[in-house]
């Protein structure tokens, strides 16, 4: 009956400088922000800005992508209310026409546990770096608030994407599991 | 044969006038009255049991139990009791389930250690209980006869969901006493959290499942790995 996460242990001093490594093969937090793929100048150079917030976020517009990559239309309220309701969130805006290109999204206790959700490059887009830099960044911003249980739910042909960030599907047995109703009624 | 006999020896004392009958045959025949009239009632209530289930075979309308169908539409109150016990010793106790996230971090704090669960920083937890969309939890309320309003009120089972209150919800941190575990309290908890997010309008439910426990969150509708989506975690301890 219980969820296993990975919790984790209590630091031992609250005035540590930098944040303690508790898994020896993984990347420090510190060497994470040295270490993007592509650095915040490099994207500017190539005419992209990188957004941590809504403001400026057309939503017609984020919506049109998320259509481009597969995902069902959504109402624009509730995709509004999602975002307002989400603790990490990062974008990539393209200078030229002012539209969003990547995006990805990280939601949470902020404390503990964090699930990223609506990870989208524009198709037009696609294979340049963008989302590698948009993920980069996301994950480093949620090890930068103390969070160490970083999920996510990947379809099977983005696997490969995920697993060079450094994302293994189901560790330890670990399944994801989604609630559905049709699934109830069978029985 | 059977009944026909028996017709046949009840009539002269159904239809003859009344004589003073033998004790014996009076109640032998009486006891085979009754055995008929049950017999009948019997025979019938199985036909008709017959014809009603034929009836709902044959139907094109999916009939489901009034309960599930009412439960589901009505709004899940906040608090209510989900099972009461008498005790031996005239004792009651109750199971509370209550969705108002009111949980003392303190008692969580025990409830963790008693299922084993490593320990987190006090306000790490609080903080996390803050952030999460839903906490419901379980309480046992004891009611001793006689000890005057001294109800003990103990914290036996909590679980959370975190959630972007629009789209997706997941539910973390799943866990019941040792001590209550067994009784299908942690699927009737489940299942109320599932009920009142459903209510709330967010249709993805998620979570995460040890091994050990897939088959309990299958019984609970979750599908492990729907069309091929896997859970994935960033450099996960082991």
């Amino acid at each position: 009956m219980l969820l296993r996460g990975t919790i984790s242990n209590p630091l031992p001093s609250l005035h540590l400088k930098t944040p303690l490594r508790l898994r020896s093969y993984a990347p420090t937090a510190t060497t994470i922000t040295n270490k993007c793929s592509i650095s915040d100048e490099d994207l500017e150079s190539r005419g992209f800005l990188l957004r941590r917030t809504i403001s400026n976020l057309n939503l017609d517009h984020l919506n049109s992508v998320f259509v481009a990559v597969g995902f069902p239309k959504r109402d624009p309220e509730k995709i509004k209310l999602a975002l307002e309701n989400t603790n990490s969130l990062l974008w990539v805006e393209h200078k030229k026409t002012q539209k969003p290109v990547a995006f990805a999204r990280a939601t949470g206790d902020n404390v503990f546990n964090a699930i990223i959700w609506d990870v989208v490059v524009d198709p037009s887009y696609q294979g340049i770096g963008l989302g590698k830099a948009v993920m980069e960044r996301l994950v480093q911003e949620l090890l930068k608030k103390g969070i160490v249980n970083i999920a996510l739910y990947s379809e099977p042909r983005v696997l490969g994407f995920y697993r060079p960030l450094g994302f293994v599907a189901d560790p330890d047995g670990i399944r994801g599991m989604v609630y559905s109703r049709k699934q109830k009624k069978r029985k | 044969m059977g009944p026909t006999y028996f017709v046949l020896y009840l009539d002269p004392w159904w239809t003859g006038p009344w004589k003073k009958i033998h004790f014996e045959k009076f109640f032998d025949s009486m006891g085979k009255f009754i055995c008929l009239i049950s017999l009948v009632i019997c025979r019938g209530v199985f036909t008709l049991a017959l014809y009603l289930r034929f009836l709902k075979e044959n139907s094109t309308e999916v009939i489901e139990p009034s309960s599930t169908l009412t439960e589901e539409e009505e709004p899940l109150p906040e608090e209510f009791v989900l099972v009461e016990k008498t005790e031996p010793d005239g004792a009651i106790e109750q199971i509370v389930f209550s969705s108002g996230g009111e949980v003392d971090v303190y008692d969580l704090q025990a409830l963790c250690d008693k299922v084993g669960w490593p320990r987190r920083p006090l306000s790490k937890l609080a903080a996390a209980l803050k952030n999460s969309y839903m906490v419901v939890t379980l309480h046992s309320l004891r009611k001793s006869p006689g000890s005057e309003g001294n109800d003990q009120k103990k914290l036996i089972g909590m679980a959370r969901a975190t959630s972007d209150h629009a789209f997706n919800a997941t539910i973390w941190d799943v866990l019941i006493d040792p001590s209550y575990q067994g009784q299908g309290l942690g699927k009737a908890l489940i299942e109320k959290l599932i009920r009142a997010l459903l209510q709330r309008d967010i249709g993805n439910i998620t979570l995460f499942a040890d091994s050990q426990v897939v088959e309990f969150y299958r019984n609970l509708g979750f599908e492990p790995d729907p069309e091929g989506i896997k859970g994935m975690f960033w450099y996960p301890k082991y």
